[in-house]
């Protein structure tokens, strides 16, 4: 369970006075009753309380002594409040949550009495209707929070996909993405092992269909980034539950890291005529103005023809023309450069031959992308990134495969991006 | 919002695919092999089919002779065209020996692939063959034959001086007089000697053995398999599991099989 209900007796039961209530380190909060709407209680920016205000009622907390803040569940103004053992204090609430017409209430809350855990809320209420019975607290909830979950519950989606979300008490979610993840996974490791190891090894042997080459290609390249990007989204989900987080994107972000997968099925010459090629990348990218954001971008390091290495690294500019709730779309563009050094030529038997030198290349892959992006987190972030680009040389993917030049290049990145 | 969505769908249905054109170029020669007794053919990716011709007769003239052609990928059709032609196979000499090799400049790693027809050599000369992937066959050698290939089929019909031969994923069909030494990573042996007793290693990681001895007499034969042995000659018959071992005669024609999964079944060749 991510979270218990605690919900106080009316005031026409109120609670027994514990023995230990003088050694509690607990103050009293009262909310309401000239407000509506729900609230969260923050504290370090964790949600300990979620309490839903009637017109005209009055919701008290007992809450451990510290600094705290109230927001409506929406979003929106905050404001601050102090809460002192053994002191009761009634905050300001945030204006979006006043009621316009506030019933002129006497409220009477019960003192909260039980000593409870510190990372316990408990709330009382009291009706102030009088054509109203009391109905032991509906339309309020409390919501407890354990400080562990925040960072167990990802944990624990991070090692068995789902678990996090079972913690959180969303048994149904728990389930799907379970499921789900199992299912991509063996749907790519199915289509991984369709592939024939000796393709292209008897002459004149077609080897599979170009099709299904390609249906196969493609498929494992969407199997496998949905599997991913479902891994990730589902371990961010955990935390943004347990933490009881709103997700406000960060817009105002100055510096964002980027990790892409960017991944194309191309042709090969010979047999097999397709192949998957794929590129992983960063990006660090500075947000200069208001939507505009400038970084460097595809940087990475990887293996190359003939025991040899390619780097590569590159500019991009992008521009967010969207930016509503969690989703952001963008555009931009950019080149990537790219660098290859790489073993020469075999070298001739003779003994008096020399060794070849080593060879080296230089490419640049001038590209435009779009990109969509889900904020899962207020500071993470999933993308999809379709990308158009034309080498203006050969462009080097992983070990020998290449693309050549001129060859117009559609490709699918998938990135998660964390901002500051 | 809904047309952003829709922009944003259409490019993702477009994505993912790569837009060119494909070239190939022939490719022959034909090289001296006078004063050469051996020769290694050092290829990437692609089937070979080595001949061996009777060395010292006139349809027999004394030269490496190969056909194949290489393809290639390219951004234009131009640039296809002229990626097919930009790799080429160097043949150089060091005394004795020879070797035929594939340069490929690094602008076109990737963007090209070898795919050889027939190879003719006269068949005194010692082979060496290795290629990546790719179906080996030999046929007529009488000289050995070494042959090392990551992924194939190799046959070999021939070999009389003797034959090694390995591939990490294929099939093997061998017919030789000679002492011989072949291992499949993945695949079946099947092993034919011809002429007298020769010293025999076959190993399979993963497959079936079927060895056709041309003599049980003077054997020291040893089988290995977590499967059946099935044995079948003139002075064996046991049918059998995991490991035996019995010595015929003198028992100076070594025999050893092997495998890690699979039958081996051992006869006489008739």
């Amino acid at each position: 369970m991510a979270c218990s209900l605690a919900l106080a007796p009316p005031a026409a039961s109120p609670r027994e006075p514990g023995p230990a209530a003088a050694a509690s380190s607990a103050g009293t909060v009262r909310l309401g009753p000239e407000a509506q709407g729900r609230v969260v209680v923050e504290q370090d920016g964790t949600a300990v309380a979620e309490v839903a205000l009637r017109p005209g009622e009055t919701s008290a907390l007992s809450l451990p002594a510290g600094h705290y803040e109230l927001v409506a569940a929406e979003g929106g103004q905050r404001t601050s409040f102090d809460v002192v053992a053994g002191r009761e204090v009634q905050p300001d609430l945030p204006s979006s949550l006043r009621a316009e017409s506030p019933a002129a209430a006497e409220t009477s809350a019960p003192e909260p009495s039980a000593v409870h855990p510190p990372d316990v809320a408990v709330v009382s209420t009291t009706r102030t209707f009088d054509d109203e019975e009391p109905d032991g607290g509906d339309g309020l909830r409390v919501t407890r929070r354990r400080q562990w979950r925040r960072w167990g519950a990802p944990v624990l989606s991070a090692v068995v996909p789902g678990l996090g979300q079972a913690v959180n008490s969303q048994p149904g979610r728990a389930i799907a993405i379970f499921t789900g993840t199992v299912s991509l996974a063996l749907a790519s490791a199915a289509l991984w092992t369709a592939a024939d190891p000796t393709d292209g090894a008897t002459r004149g042997e077609p080897g599979r269909s170009d099709a299904a080459e390609v249906v196969r290609l493609g498929g494992l390249s969407a199997f496998t980034g949905a599997a991913g990007m479902l891994y990730l989204a589902q371990i961010m989900d955990a935390h943004a539950v347990a933490a009881n987080k709103q997700v406000r994107p960060a817009k105002g972000y100055a510096v964002s890291l980027e990790a892409m997968r960017a991944s194309t099925v191309g042709f090969s010459p010979g047999e097999p005529a397709y192949d998957l090629y794929t590129d992983y990348s960063v990006a660090v990218m500075g947000q200069i103005v208001r939507r505009l954001s400038v970084g460097v971008s595809d940087a990475s390091i990887k293996r190359g023809p003939r025991r040899g290495l390619v780097v590569q690294a590159g500019l991009r500019v992008s521009y967010r023309f969207f930016d509503r709730g969690r989703v952001w779309l963008g555009a931009g563009g950019g080149v990537l450069m790219q660098g290859t050094t790489a073993n020469g030529s075999p070298k001739p038997i003779a003994a008096s031959a020399d060794a070849p030198a080593d060879d080296r290349r230089f490419s640049l892959v001038p590209y435009a992308h779009f990109e969509t992006r889900i904020f899962v987190l207020d500071r993470w972030s999933l993308g999809l990134v379709p990308r158009l680009s034309v080498p203006l040389f050969e462009r080097r993917y992983r070990g020998a495969q290449s693309t050549p030049r001129y060859a117009t290049t559609f490709e699918l990145g998938l990135a998660t991006g964390v901002y500051f | 919002m809904r047309r952003h969505f829709t922009i944003a769908t259409g490019l993702v249905m477009l994505t993912a695919c790569v837009l060119g054109y494909r070239g190939l170029a022939a490719v022959a020669g034909e090289h001296d092999l006078a004063g050469i007794d051996e020769i290694r053919i050092d290829l990437p990716d692609t089937p070979m089919t080595v001949t061996g011709c009777s060395a010292g007769t006139e349809a027999c003239p004394e030269v490496l002779s190969y056909r194949g052609a290489w393809q290639s990928t390219g951004g234009t059709g131009r640039d296809a065209e002229r990626n097919a032609t930009a790799p080429r196979l160097r043949f150089s000499t060091d005394g004795a020996f020879a070797a035929l090799v594939a340069v490929v400049p690094l602008e076109v790693v990737g963007q090209v692939d070898l795919v050889m027809d027939e190879i003719s050599v006269p068949d005194d000369r010692d082979l060496d063959l290795r290629t990546g992937v790719g179906d080996v066959q030999v046929v007529g050698v009488v000289a050995s034959v070494v042959i090392d290939v990551e992924v194939g089929d190799v046959s070999v019909f021939g070999a009389d001086a003797g034959l090694g031969v390995h591939t990490g994923r294929g099939d093997l069909q061998i017919e030789t007089p000679g002492a011989a030494d072949v291992e499949t990573g993945r695949g079946s042996v099947d092993v034919t000697q011809t002429g007298e007793g020769r010293d025999l290693r076959v190993h399979a990681d993963a497959g079936s053995v079927v060895v056709r001895l041309a003599s049980d007499a003077n054997l020291e034969l040893t089988i290995d398999t977590p499967d059946t042995i099935r044995i079948q000659t003139d002075a064996i018959t046991t049918v059998t599991s995991g490991h035996f071992e019995r010595r015929t005669g003198s028992g100076n024609v070594r025999v050893e099989l092997s495998s890690n999964g699979g039958d081996v079944e051992v006869v006489l060749a008739r």
